[in-house]
């Protein structure tokens, strides 16, 4: 395996961590542990978008319930795209059950 | 006139944060004023995850950030009112508001201004040429995207490197638009490491530090920008230039606090930070006026202002419940030339003092330094640091500081080899 350089961002912090072979350093935490880890074997993302309102000027807030596989995040968007949703939206609402079959949700942030 | 302990102007996150506190600290007669139809403030339209990792140990979008404190508000039944603009404060306590109802006025014990910042404009940075339309603030321009969903071009170039600007890049990006590059004026970013990493890198976006747009062509429609490399003085290089075609040009150059009202009721500004002069209550200079989150100072994480805010709706209480004694002594904090700013700029020491919480920002990037707070006589608090940057304020809280019979205190970065 070869070097590799990236910055965490699991937090606000953005903790440069350098992956060489085996040996992962310059993490401060566990999660940046495990995301130096998924970015190297499988990178993932959270993803968030907005939905129409049917009758409405508005558009409501959504994100996908789990991080998704960052290669998937436009097919992901052109899903989110087609739909339109109508009141009342409750916070947390699903409005894609298993969005594309990746076993993640697209879900309101918002109630409405 | 109708009266009320406490008027807080604001129902963002430093509103929302200070009412929730300030009512479970024993004051009860509250009113919160929002102009806009909801509440929640800018976190409504950063709908990007990332907020409430310090807050909630968890990661939350603005509107899930805002809906928790907005679920905390109603469960305590703290009024509020909606689309309701506040006109002028009086430094005798005394809040005009105009609404549906018409202007009104309020005569209470203590304020908490709340009102968060602007985003600083095409105006403010002096960029020449033409004034075509395709010119927008980061933040306006996300208001349309995440609010309206409307998308406001196509074919998208970044000035500035701040934060709402990268968000922007991806969000735009990931709904159809190119955006064609950022450019930052400054040698280093303006941004969170975090952002640069997972806005602009995962699509391949370039930022050009060093650089700046020098140039809008387009009479009525932007048709191209100019950018130029500049030096470090920050005057652009002859011979650099760089015509780069595009419909939008999003300015992500920074915010700052929206404060004429406090201070045209009499509170002293702080001319680092264009806020108020606040002691560690949050208090400005004017007895129970309070000032808290982006309005006093702008800062980088909602996490941080809620927390600010806590403190100043606890101590707004506090103040109007007479329940902190009488000040012994009161001193100013100064700090070292590499600082920007740091607050509070005044302490006023009580019997028994809460720990002191400072926030400051360094000027440039340093690697490793020493930060002590010390007054004339001894060095009172010393902690090493690594990584300042420019774009993250750092906090320091300093417990049982005896300052009772201290002079001022000065706030030192040192630069460790």
């Amino acid at each position: 395996m070869s070097k590799k350089k990236l910055i965490c961002i699991v937090c606000p912090n953005g903790c440069e961590i350098e992956i060489d072979g085996d040996k992962i350093s310059g993490y401060t935490c566990k999660r940046g542990l495990d995301y130096a880890k998924s970015e190297f074997l499988n990178p993932v993302r959270s993803l968030s978008s907005t939905v129409k309102i049917a009758d409405s000027d508005l558009v409501c807030p959504v994100k996908t319930s789990k991080p998704i596989p960052k290669g998937k995040m436009f097919e992901v968007i052109k899903e989110i795209n087609k739909v339109s949703i109508k009141k009342p939206i409750k916070y947390h609402q699903i409005i894609i059950k298993n969005v594309l079959n990746l076993g993640v949700d697209i879900i309101a942030t918002k109630e409405f | 006139m109708n009266k009320k302990d406490l008027v807080i102007i604001g129902g963002g996150s430093a509103g929302l944060a200070s009412a929730i506190s300030a009512y479970d600290e024993g004051v009860k007669d509250i009113l919160l004023i929002e102009r806009n139809a909801e509440l929640g403030g800018i976190l409504n339209q950063c709908i990007h995850p990332g907020f409430g990792l310090h807050h909630f140990n968890e990661e939350l979008t603005g509107p899930e950030y805002a809906h928790r404190y907005i679920e905390e508000l109603k469960r305590r039944n703290i009024e509020y009112l909606l689309n309701t603009q506040v006109t002028s404060i009086s430094k005798d306590k005394i809040v005009t508001f105009m609404n549906e109802n018409g202007i009104q006025k309020l005569e209470c014990k203590a304020i908490i201004f709340a009102t968060g910042c602007n985003e600083r404009t095409r105006g403010q940075i002096l960029t020449p040429g033409y004034r075509p339309k395709g010119i927008y603030t980061a933040g306006l321009a996300q208001k349309y995207m995440n609010i309206d969903g409307r998308l406001v071009g196509k074919n998208i170039y970044i000035l500035g490197s701040g934060d709402i600007g990268l968000i922007m890049a991806r969000r735009m990006t990931l709904e159809g638009a190119k955006v064609i590059g950022v450019s930052e004026i400054m040698p280093y970013s303006n941004g969170l490491k975090r952002n640069i990493a997972q806005c602009l890198d995962d699509f391949n976006i370039p930022l050009r530090l060093s650089n700046t747009v020098t140039k809008i062509f387009g009479k009525d429609k932007l048709e191209a920008i100019e950018l130029s490399d500049v030096d470090k003085n920050l005057k652009p290089i002859p011979g650099s230039e760089k015509i780069v075609k595009c419909d939008t040009l999003l300015l992500s150059v920074g915010l700052y606090p929206f404060n004429a009202m406090l201070k045209n009721a009499g509170c002293k500004v702080n001319l680092e930070t264009k806020g108020s002069l606040v002691d560690q209550n949050l208090e400005t200079t004017i007895e129970g006026i309070f000032s808290t989150g982006n309005v006093l100072h702008v800062h980088d994480l909602v996490d941080f202002v809620s927390e600010e805010s806590e403190r100043a709706g606890k101590n707004a209480a506090r103040y109007i419940l007479n329940k902190r004694g009488k000040s012994l002594n009161t001193l100013n904090v100064k700090h070292s030339e590499n600082v920007s700013y740091v607050l509070p700029t005044i302490i006023k020491v009580y019997e028994n003092n809460e720990p002191i919480i400072f926030s400051f920002r360094v000027k440039k990037p340093i690697k490793k330094t020493t930060i002590c707070i010390k007054n004339s006589a001894k060095i009172l608090l010393n902690m090493k640091k690594m990584n300042l940057l420019p774009a993250e304020m750092i906090k320091i809280t300093a417990k049982d500081l005896d300052l009772k019979n201290s002079d001022d205190l000065v706030l030192e970065v040192k630069e460790d080899e």
